[in-house]
């Protein structure tokens, strides 16, 4: 074989190495690993959003924390008013008898409870927000159980006494308010009235679930 | 001269001695042709036939290579040792067939060289035609070329850059070169002209006569006789013998003065250089008698029938008037005297100058004798072919006489330039491309395996600052439970606030407005307390609308029941009431008229009758609604 001949049997070996390794030599290497950074470069994307929704959770959780802590106590405050429990039944007759203590008292009955479920009408934030798809719905039910006690009173006293009473039931340790309110002379004392009153108060039994 | 062309050409001459190759280029105002660049290069090997060298030439031109002009193409001026050339002379041909027999005479010769009969790069050429009525006598030339010779020049070129530009057989260039020297000394056209190149191997001795080359004649004999005769004479003599190339200083530097003194101080194996020197003149004149016997074989064996008239034939028969000598030899001291011991009586003598042709006509026995001329031809002298292929290769559209018609150009495309690569520039370059692609590949492999590992720390450094996430939202869950309950029962409790009355107020303004004409009977507020209709929220939530609002607001609606005294009185009332802003009374009361009564009850204590008269009056029911915001 003289000189040509044995360049050109070269030739032709590198020429087929060298198309071989253009064409496939990267992607026989390269396997997988390509496609793998594509994905792992996605990942990094969405954990990073995840990471930017968990830093903004974790600050609306410290705002919120922040919030309750300030505003706890006056919410507790005020629902003691509207209590709705097994004792409620006592303290309203408990609270009843020392408003009418100095008037004449004819009848006095505390009417059964009336329960209904109550939505507020105002946009409030009820689930809270996921940080990654995949992480499970969490919803909090907005539904509030309300209990109604309604007093009828029939009583007699005069004008005075009767603007005393009323007077006294806006300022009790439980809200009460006037229903009802039906007001007669009475001519057997100066000033007299007759009065029928019926009394309303109401509890909240706490959160119930969602009937939606 | 007078070439139209100026452009510069490069001239290789492949001598079996020296390789000579100049850039030359053509001088208007000297009308010469003058150097741009030249070279001189040693063969390194002795000469052991055509194909030996032809072997060597690529090695011969990588040492040359540096020195070239690697964008003129290489125009090659050769003698018969490569092209080899036959002189026909031809007689009593029929004048129609002179083409055919030229062309006989070509093939003949092919076959008797062994050369392949149909070769493009063989050429036949008619010298001289002489017309006798329908006969003629022709000289032809007929000169070969071997196609190997031919492809092995130009791998040689193209492994080391350069341009193939053709073959010139040197003794056209020699015709040509003679045709210009008449067309400026036209005397000399009417006068037998002898051309004489001493080379190494072979002296050529060329004889022109008006304008037509008429003799060629290849002597086997050049300077490498020297050394060979003398070889020969020390054998046989018992003397030492020398080297060729002490041969070849004592012939540059003593020449042929027979000067044993400047012989002696070369310091040369000689115990007495007498005889050498003499050696060394016999063989000079040997070969000028040989140049003598050529010249005058043609005047007295075929002058006769190859001139055109008796005037021509005596002019041959009286021998060349005029010899142009050229050669490494001319510029030994005293060739001169030499040349014109055995030729001066007869004609004018010339030693060639290649760059000062008109220096050359002019030349003398005087001038020839100057030491700056033996100088200048030591410098100039090796390129006397070279200078003559210049002219023919600047007119070659007047002439067919490159035997190699595919030649480079100076400018060439890329694919040409691709095409001429030897396959071992090729194996390089795909070599290196190989390199460069596995570099590649390996580099690609490590730096996405670098890049994909720092991706995957990442992700994981990422997922683990996630960890706490459950428990975070678990918080929020917890907490948020906490607010929406405060939030709902607060909304709860502002509904039941907004419109609050305040009972005591309410009385207050109302009672403050009934007159002392009107008794209050009867005074009722109703409330319906504010709720939330569930199923309505249902149908709400789906399409909300004002009338399915499952919100309700508390509503008070109230009637007095009461007597007037007059009739205006309650119209009186009900816009007292409503100018207080919370009382909306829309229908207007309802009003009964009651006369004058006398009422009469027993009175058992008195037991007398009591008569009690009741006024006239109205009676009178008032209904509406009371809307007030809350004053707590």
């Amino acid at each position: 074989m003289n000189q040509d001949d044995l360049i050109k049997k070269q030739l032709q070996g590198m020429g087929v190495a060298f198309a071989a390794l253009l064409i496939f030599g990267e992607s026989f290497l390269l396997g997988n690993m390509p496609k793998d950074v594509v994905a792992t470069t996605r990942r990094i994307q969405t954990l990073k959003e995840e990471q930017r929704s968990f830093e903004q959770l974790k600050s609306t959780v410290s705002a919120l924390e922040m919030e309750l802590e300030e505003t706890r106590i006056s919410y507790e405050r005020l629902y003691e008013k509207f209590p709705a429990d097994e004792y409620t039944q006592n303290r309203i007759n408990q609270v009843i008898t020392d408003m009418t203590a100095s008037v004449i008292v004819i009848s006095d009955r505390l009417n059964p409870v009336k329960k209904f479920d109550f939505i507020s009408s105002e946009d409030i934030v009820t689930s809270v927000p996921k940080v990654a798809t995949q992480d499970p719905e969490l919803k909090t039910d907005r539904t509030v159980g309300v209990a109604i006690y309604e007093s009828e009173i029939q009583m007699r006293c005069n004008y005075f006494e009767l603007l005393e009473f009323l007077h006294a039931t806006a300022n009790q340790s439980i809200f009460l308010t006037p229903l009802d309110l039906e007001i007669s002379p009475d001519p057997d004392a100066p000033y007299g009235v007759s009065v029928k009153t019926k009394l309303m108060t109401f509890g909240f039994e706490g959160i119930k679930p969602d009937k939606f | 001269m007078a070439i139209r062309n100026n452009k510069p050409v490069q001239i290789m001459d492949l001598g079996a001695y020296s390789i000579k190759v100049a850039v030359l280029k053509y001088s208007k105002e000297a009308d010469e042709m003058v150097v741009v660049s030249k070279e001189v290069y040693k063969v390194p090997n002795s000469w052991a036939g055509v194909d030996t060298y032809m072997e060597s030439l690529g090695n011969y031109f990588q040492d040359l290579a540096p020195k070239l002009d690697k964008k003129l193409p290489i125009r090659f001026t050769v003698s018969s040792l490569f092209t080899p050339t036959n002189i026909s002379y031809l007689t009593r041909i029929d004048k129609t067939q002179i083409q055919t027999k030229v062309k006989e005479e070509m093939e003949k010769f092919a076959t008797q060289e062994k050369l392949p009969v149909e070769c493009p790069h063989h050429r036949y050429y008619e010298l001289f035609t002489k017309e006798i009525e329908d006969k003629a006598q022709v000289i032809s030339a007929s000169t070969l070329l071997n196609p190997k010779y031919v492809a092995i020049i130009k791998k040689h070129l193209y492994a080391s850059g350069l341009k193939f530009g053709g073959i010139y057989p040197v003794m056209y260039s020699v015709l040509e070169f003679y045709k210009k020297l008449i067309q400026t000394n036209e005397a000399l056209r009417e006068e037998p002209i002898c051309f004489v190149d001493i080379g190494h191997l072979t002296t050529k001795v060329n004889l022109f006569f008006q304008e037509k080359l008429i003799f060629n004649k290849i002597l086997h004999f050049g300077t490498k006789n020297f050394a060979d005769e003398l070889f020969d004479y020390c054998s046989k003599a018992g003397e030492t013998s020398i080297a060729p190339s002490d041969v070849e200083l004592m012939i540059q530097k003593v020449g042929f003065s027979g000067d044993t003194d400047a012989a002696n101080e070369l310091g040369l194996q000689m115990n007495d250089p007498a005889p050498y020197l003499r050696n060394i003149n016999e063989t000079l004149k040997s070969i000028f008698q040989k140049v003598q016997t050529s010249v005058s074989y043609f005047g007295t064996a075929l002058a006769r029938n190859f001139t055109v008239d008796n005037a021509a034939f005596a002019a041959i028969r009286k021998g060349p008037t005029h010899m142009f000598v050229s050669g490494g030899v001319t510029n030994a001291p005293k060739f001169v005297d030499k040349l014109y011991e055995t030729f001066g009586a007869s004609m004018g003598l010339h030693l060639m100058q290649p760059f000062d042709v008109k220096g050359t006509m002019a030349q003398n026995r005087d001038s020839l004798a100057k030491e700056e001329l033996r100088l200048s031809l030591r410098e100039n002298g090796p390129f006397a072919d070279v200078m003559m292929t210049s002219v023919v290769a600047l007119e070659s559209v007047k002439n067919s006489y490159n035997l190699v018609s595919q030649v480079d150009s100076e400018n060439e495309n890329i694919l040409k330039v691709l095409m001429k690569m030897p396959l071992v520039r090729y194996r390089n370059i795909l070599a290196a491309c190989l390199a460069i692609v596995v570099l590649k590949i390996g580099w690609s492999w490590i730096s996405t395996k670098l890049k994909l590992d720092s991706l995957k720390k990442e992700s994981s450094k990422l997922a683990s600052s996630l960890s706490g996430v459950s428990g975070v939202r678990t918080r929020y869950h917890e907490l948020l439970a906490e607010q929406v309950k405060y939030q709902t029962q607060f909304g709860f409790v502002k509904m039941h606030l907004s419109n609050y009355p305040h009972w005591p107020s309410v009385l207050k303004r109302l009672m403050q407005k009934v007159g002392p004409e009107i008794k209050v009977n009867n005074l009722k507020f109703n409330s319906e307390q504010p709720g939330f209709d569930f199923n309505k929220y249902r149908r709400w939530k789906e399409d909300s609308s004002t009338k399915d609002n499952p919100w309700t607001m508390r509503k008070i609606v109230f009637r007095i029941d009461g007597i007037a005294l007059t009739r205006q009185a309650v119209p009186k009332l009900i816009e007292d009431l409503k100018a207080l802003g919370s009382f909306d009374i829309p229908k207007p009361p309802s009003t009964k008229f009651i006369p004058e009564q006398v009422k009469k009850t027993f009175d058992r204590v008195k037991n007398q009758d009591i008569i009690e008269t009741v006024a006239a009056h109205y009676e009178f029911s008032l209904e509406g609604t009371v809307s007030i915001g809350n004053t707590i």
